[in-house]
């Protein structure tokens, strides 16, 4: 499903470069579950953007259902992020001023979904927040909006999700919820990326990926 | 859910911001709409003060040889090929197509006239005409009402020693003196203005008219189109347009316009600079919430349809609380200003108003909506 060949990236700053990753080559099958693992700056977040379709390689191909999405044009690439792509991020970045239900809906309301609003109470239900369906996400828990978060990245369906440290801001047992909602979107046919510094819970995926200084530890 | 949801949001989260906004783009729209209001108000009052300037065409004999001249305006000759003007004219000058646009028509006789060793200018006048076209006239004492009330200029007055209710000889024949006009520095000050029956008697000139005076300085007057019917209507006389006066009315009104649109363009432009402002703020604040909508598939031009929303909103509402505040400002100040009144809500302003406000608002975002719209999601989000 997801091929990455020989995948470089570099980032410059300020006239010196630094190169993320390091001739990197993956491929993940449809409906696995794969962690990726390695210390801060490995190269395990660049990774992952990558594959999610917001950062270019600077060199190498990625392709996604025989799709190479770095040679599609700017606008179907925003599509292939909303079709193919559902993001869960360490920070949870839900709009503050929208609800937990139209934070769910928004990668919906740029097609006009018909049945936009049962498609979100029905994500929020599948993370067991329906009832705080018109909540706002200062009036929940550091859980509940992560688990808003997931909603949002499962409401249209994408066969992939990366999550970039969902547990990473949250106590033991509310990181515990999450991975477990993961897993669940796992066997319901999501194929699911996970980046954490967490090794215990990388060990409960199918299978482990460690990033070390831009390069795949086998 | 759609697209302006997230706008609206937005736009109540930063409510603050976007009445502060509002607030100045209002204040912006209103000046123009109160320049407009107070010019177009000045305007009608330069032309209605126009209008009482007095006559703007004159109808003369069309004549060859020496010139007769009346207060600096040619009136016709007196050698040969002298086609005279009749009393009936003056009534055919009403006939003209474009009569609703003539306010007076004054006909008039002038002559010398010797009595008692004494030389008079005599003008005979149509009375109630003569005062449309000169307005400016004051005088003491009455209104001439029968054929044998005179009214006199200011300086026959006072070497004849005359006032109001004496008796002026002419011919043999006794004249009522019902006014003295003021002195008014022109030749009206010599002379003395009688029935123009009268004077058309005393100078032996019966039916016979000097000139007639039209009085049809309006808004919008096709002047030159009169001049030609009057000349259709009386072939035979010179029929001229006083120029002058309707070039100066001209002149006035274009510089009034002119001034107007000058300040409303400045105006306008510091409101769009306003807007450009804080609509690039907002981007640079919302770097992150563009990140996400990036990352999770909104295209560029979703984004940039967002902003546009919240600019178009801010705006309109902007236009409407301008053209409010502004048909205010100008009730409230044209007795100011002008020294009149009568301003009303012009509904057909309010669409000017916001088309004005909108445009401005949109032209004024599209910098900062395309901006946003190529933020990298990456980088947006790595921005926190």
């Amino acid at each position: 499903m997801i091929e990455m060949k020989e995948i470089k990236k570099r980032f410059s700053s300020n006239g010196s470069s630094f190169e993320a990753l390091k001739e990197v080559t993956i491929h993940i099958g449809q409906g696995e579950f794969v962690s990726i693992v390695g210390q801060s700056g490995s190269g395990k977040s660049t990774l992952l953007s990558i594959i999610g379709g917001i950062t270019p390689p600077s060199e190498g191909k990625v392709t996604v259902d025989s799709i190479p999405i770095y040679e599609l044009p700017i606008e179907k690439l925003a599509d292939y992020r909303r079709e193919y792509i559902g993001f869960v991020f360490q920070q949870f970045h839900l709009l503050s001023y929208l609800t937990a239900g139209e934070n769910v809906m928004l990668p919906l309301c740029v097609t006009k979904h018909r049945d936009m609003e049962e498609l979100a109470r029905s994500a929020l239900r599948k993370v067991g927040l329906e009832h705080k369906m018109s909540r706002l996400p200062s009036q929940l828990s550091g859980g509940e909006q992560q688990r808003v978060a997931m909603a949002r990245a499962i409401v249209n369906s994408p066969p992939i999700v990366l999550a970039d440290e969902p547990t990473g801001n949250l106590d033991t047992d509310t990181g515990e919820d999450i991975f477990s909602l993961l897993k669940e979107l796992n066997k319901d046919g999501h194929t699911i990326i996970l980046v954490t510094h967490n090794r215990e819970l990388a060990e409960r995926s199918q299978r482990i990926i460690t990033v070390k200084d831009g390069r795949l530890m086998t | 859910m759609r697209l302006y949801h997230i706008s609206l949001g937005n736009l109540r989260r930063r409510k603050g911001k976007m009445i502060l906004l509002s607030l100045g783009l209002s204040i912006g729209i209103a000046v123009v709409i109160a320049m407009i209001g107070i010019t177009s108000q000045m305007k009608k009052d330069v032309e209605k003060k126009l209008d009482e300037y007095g006559a703007n065409i004159i109808v003369s004999p069309k004549s060859k040889g020496l010139s007769l001249h009346y207060g600096g305006l040619h009136i016709g000759d007196t050698s040969y090929d002298i086609e005279e003007l009749r009393t009936a004219d003056a009534r055919r000058v009403r006939e003209i197509k474009n009569n609703a646009n003539i306010s007076a028509v004054a006909p008039k006789i002038i002559g010398t006239y010797k009595s008692s060793g004494r030389s008079y200018l005599l003008v005979g006048v149509d009375f109630p005409s003569e005062l449309v076209v000169k307005k400016w006239w004051q005088w003491s004492g009455k209104t001439p009402d029968t054929k044998n009330d005179v009214l006199i200029g200011a300086m026959i007055a006072k070497n004849l020693n005359l006032a109001p209710g004496n008796i002026l000889s002419l011919g043999g024949q006794d004249y009522h003196v019902a006014g003295v006009l003021k002195e008014n520095a022109s030749q009206d000050d010599f002379s003395v203005f009688l029935h123009l029956e009268t004077a058309q008697q005393l100078l032996r000139k019966p039916d016979q008219l000097s000139m007639i005076e039209v009085s049809a300085l309006c808004s919008a007057c096709p002047i030159d189109d009169i001049v030609a019917q009057i000349s259709e209507k009386l072939p035979y006389a010179r029929v001229s347009p006083v120029r002058q006066a309707v070039a100066l009315r001209m002149q006035t009104v274009e510089q009034l316009m002119k001034f107007s649109v000058a300040i409303s363009v400045v105006i306008i432009i510091i409101g769009a600079l306003i807007v450009l402002i804080s609509m690039l703020s907002s981007v640079n604040e919302r770097t992150k919430e563009i990140g996400i909508l990036r990352a999770i598939g909104f295209r560029q031009w979703h984004i940039v349809r967002v902003i546009l929303f919240e600019a178009l909103v801010v705006s309109g509402l902007s236009g409407i609380a301008g053209w409010i505040i502004g048909s205010v400002s100008t009730s409230l100040l044209l007795p100011v200003v002008t020294g009149t009144g009568g301003f009303l809500f012009n509904p057909s302003l309010l669409a000017f108003a916001a088309g004005i406000a909108v445009c401005t608002g949109i032209l004024s975002s599209i910098y900062p909506a395309v901006k946003a719209s190529r933020l990298e999601p990456l980088e947006a989000l790595r921005y926190y």
